[in-house]
């Protein structure tokens, strides 16, 4: 498992999907932002080659927003961002040289704008410290920009002001998206320490009763042949071949009992525990790879497995596989899906965004009435 | 561990973070309108701009209030304050020469984003929308006065609507975002508590596996491979007291080990010397070298089970190994304690070890790595085995999960 990154996304995957439309919205509204800008002032283009690539860096940037936060790609990774933040920085320069000698009203400059809606836009998915250093490149970007065309500018008003008011729409955005990712995250971890804790009192309360639960189950076997036979062969104080033979006998019938539950992955616990139909699904786990995932992990694939074998969708066919390849585990799963493709996809979208923020390479694939997954990490 | 907010919290963190994203908007726009109304006055020392300079503070220092506290009477006041700064702050420059009035966009938009922006008490959509239009029309209000009794045209600020309206349009869109997908934090929150349960349930049935395996099948081995007649009396012995433990109450509790009270750690009472006590009491020549001490770094759960797997390790040299004599070498390291168990006896292929050897299987591996410690295993078959048992050194008494 790659280091969890304290960003909204990562740490509430499931309640982060929807934010994907948010941000497709805003990118979409930034690409018409630029073009009616550039529409309703042709004056100001000196040449439309660069204006037009401009446009195209923009647009380019808008779109590795749209596609890097999409939940099949979760998390939205550091090298999304830095590319959306260069295309935004190289829209900049682009749109500079498409007005160059002509830009007049500095109001009416796009590429600025466009960038803050970027850093803005991505403060669900990227820590705060990346978004500021990102808003502060560019508002330098913006301000020499600025004291280069400054000669150029209709109104008459002090270069300062010039750049203070190219750089605050660019500034404002950025630092409402580090507030915004800073705040929600602070939030999500503040919830998830009181739910620790709350959590921590509740398994010491209940320990005590699984352990005397395990206790009786350990007694009634012991309660069966071995505790009588300790007793008689104490009583007698002597032993024989009879008494020999008894205790090699219960010996293997324990040991037997033992290398069993031994044998026993951690998967074909988890669907015994969810009520899977044991004469329905597989697991071949022979190196019991399973149990070395982390406790995040297991909790991820744990409610995937409920959510997938929800009765109401008649999924059937469950077949599990965990091999190592090289340094990581590699877990394959495929499952016969009992509605529609569309319904299963809807419906497990949360839990595969989480399984994306805890696992690595999951690949998932629903064709043909079939549902195959596969994913890698590493052993804890 | 916990995987996101659930629903009832969703919809308050969204809000409270939307408020202080939008509060930052607002200073941000208050510094650029002051030092806008600076860089004016410094290019121009004639003109008369220290008044927007000052409307300015009023309205920073309450929107810093109403960012700490966010009451009615915080919200209110900036609203009603803030819009006779803004007023204030647009008559200023209204009221200059020429070159300053053409430059619409310094003069209006930021302290009219920075009204707008405003974010008020309660939670949820409605109230936040209800919040950001008061702060509009109070902005829009104000700035209309201003212009009509500066004397000059007044028209619509394309900017501060469009902002208004990008701001509404986005707050919308995450509140609606939030439900559909929040179904599923019922069923994660269920599982993080199964899975520990689970967890829980594991280690302690890897426990019992490991009792089990030390004591019955221990006392069963002993006794099928024993002569006719009598049982040894030490055999007799612990078979009884093992099977008071067995069906006590203590069983699977920590405390029932060899390892006594708080200073359960020290050498001189820890799982380990009890080990080693006992494997010589039962017949096998125990050497030990190394820095002793440095099991005394260990909490007391993992005392106690290194203690059980290196007696583990010490009753296959007894019985698997051909040979009377073992070496326990202990030494620390900065982060971890490690002690290797070391016989010169027949050995066997680790490789061709079958899955039924309970004994290092249950007792030696799976106990330490309960405890977050490891095991290595060298042996060639003729050449004697080494044990290695590697435990981290973490705070006493916090158990490493598993």
């Amino acid at each position: 498992m790659t280091a969890k990154e304290r960003t909204r996304q990562q740490l509430d995957p499931a309640g982060s999907i929807g934010t994907r439309v948010v941000t497709s919205v805003i990118a979409v509204g930034s690409f018409v932002f630029a073009l009616v800008m550039v529409a309703l002032n042709p004056d100001e283009i000196s040449s439309p080659v660069f204006t037009s690539l401009a446009l195209l860096a923009s647009t380019a940037a808008s779109l590795t927003l749209v596609i890097g936060s999409g939940p099949e790609r979760a998390p939205f990774s550091h090298r999304s961002f830095v590319l959306a933040v260069t295309l935004g920085l190289v829209a900049i320069v682009l749109s500079a040289a498409g007005t160059w000698s002509t830009n007049a009203l500095i109001r009416n400059d796009w590429s600025a704008v466009a960038m803050g809606v970027i850093l803005i836009a991505c403060g669900p998915y990227r820590p705060p410290r990346e978004l500021l250093m990102g808003g502060c490149i560019a508002a330098l970007l913006v301000g020499f920009v600025t004291l280069l065309e400054y000669r150029w500018y209709a109104t008459e008003a002090p270069v300062f002001a010039f750049v203070v008011l190219a750089v605050t729409p660019l500034l404002a955005m950025c630092y409402a998206g580090v507030v915004y990712s800073r705040t929600i995250v602070r939030t999500i971890e503040g919830w998830q320490r009181r739910a620790n804790a709350a959590n921590a009192t509740l398994m010491l309360e209940v320990s005590g009763g699984i352990a005397r639960s395990v206790q009786q189950d350990r007694v009634t076997i012991l309660n069966r042949d071995v505790l009588p036979f300790f007793r008689e062969v104490l009583a007698s104080g002597e032993l024989d071949d009879d008494s020999r033979a008894q205790a090699r006998e219960i010996s293997e019938s324990i040991r037997s009992v033992m290398v069993s539950e031994a044998d026993r992955s951690w998967l074909e616990t988890v669907l015994e525990d969810i009520g899977a139909d044991p004469a329905d699904h597989s697991v071949e786990d022979p190196d019991h790879l399973a149990s070395g995932m982390g406790p995040d992990q297991r909790t991820a694939l744990r409610t995937f497995l409920v959510a997938l074998l929800d009765s109401s969708e008649g999924t059937s066919g469950l077949r599990i596989s965990v091999e190592r390849r090289g340094s990581l585990s590699v877990l394959s799963l495929t499952a016969t899906l009992g509605s529609s493709e569309f319904l299963y996809r809807l419906t497990l979208a949360p839990y595969l965004a989480v399984m994306r923020a805890v696992f690595r390479h999951l690949v998932v694939d629903f064709t043909r009435s079939t549902l195959t997954m596969e994913f890698s990490y590493e052993q804890h | 561990m916990s995987l996101g907010l659930p629903s009832h919290l969703a919809v308050r963190a969204v809000t409270e973070s939307f408020s202080r994203a939008l509060n930052t908007i607002g200073l941000v726009c208050l510094t650029a309108a002051l030092l806008a109304a600076i860089a004016f006055q410094a290019a121009d020392p004639t003109a008369v701009l220290w008044p927007a300079m000052i409307a300015i503070t009023p309205m920073a220092v309450l929107l810093l209030l109403n960012r700490r506290a966010q009451t009615w009477f915080t919200a209110v006041s900036y609203l009603a304050i803030g819009a006779a700064c803004t007023y204030w702050y647009i008559l200023t420059f209204y009221s200059q020469t020429q070159p300053i009035l053409v430059s619409d966009a310094f003069s209006i938009s930021s302290p009219k984003i920075a009204l707008l922006v405003v974010a008020g008490p309660g939670v949820g959509l409605a109230r936040a929308v209800l919040w950001m239009i008061s702060g509009y029309l109070a902005a829009e209000i104000a700035a209309a006065a201003a212009i009509l009794q500066a004397g000059r045209e007044w028209s619509v600020d394309l900017t501060t609507a469009a902002t208004f309206l990008s701001v509404i349009a986005i707050l919308g869109l995450s509140h609606l975002s939030l439900r559909r997908f929040r179904r599923a934090q019922p069923l994660l929150h269920r599982s993080v508590r199964d899975e520990e349960v689970a967890t829980m349930r594991y280690r302690i049935e890897a426990k019992a596996a490991a009792l089990m395996h030390d004591t019955v099948l221990s006392h069963l081995a002993a006794l099928s491979s024993a002569p006719d007649g009598g049982i040894d009396p030490a055999l007799r012995r612990q078979i009884g007291r093992d099977l008071e433990v067995l069906i006590g109450e203590e069983w699977l509790n920590d405390k029932a080990g060899p390892v006594d009270g708080e200073s359960g750690t020290e050498w001189q009472n820890s799982g380990l010397r009890h080990a080693i006590e006992e494997s010589r009491a039962l017949g096998l020549e125990v050497e030990t070298t190394g820095d002793l001490a440095a099991v005394s770094a260990l909490g007391r759960e993992a005392s106690v089970a290194l203690g059980q797997a290196a007696k583990q390790c010490l009753v296959n040299v007894l019985r698997h190994a051909g040979t009377g004599r073992a070496e326990v070498v202990v030494y620390g390291t900065g982060g971890e304690v490690s002690v290797m168990v070391i016989d010169a006896g027949k050995g066997f292929s680790v490789a061709e070890t079958g899955s039924d050897r309970l004994g290092l299987r249950n007792s030696v591996k799976r106990r330490i790595e309960l405890v977050g410690g490891t095991v290595q295993v060298w042996s060639t078959p003729g050449h004697g085995t080494s044990i290695m048992i590697r435990m981290p050194i973490v705070e006493r008494d916090s158990a490493v999960a598993g």
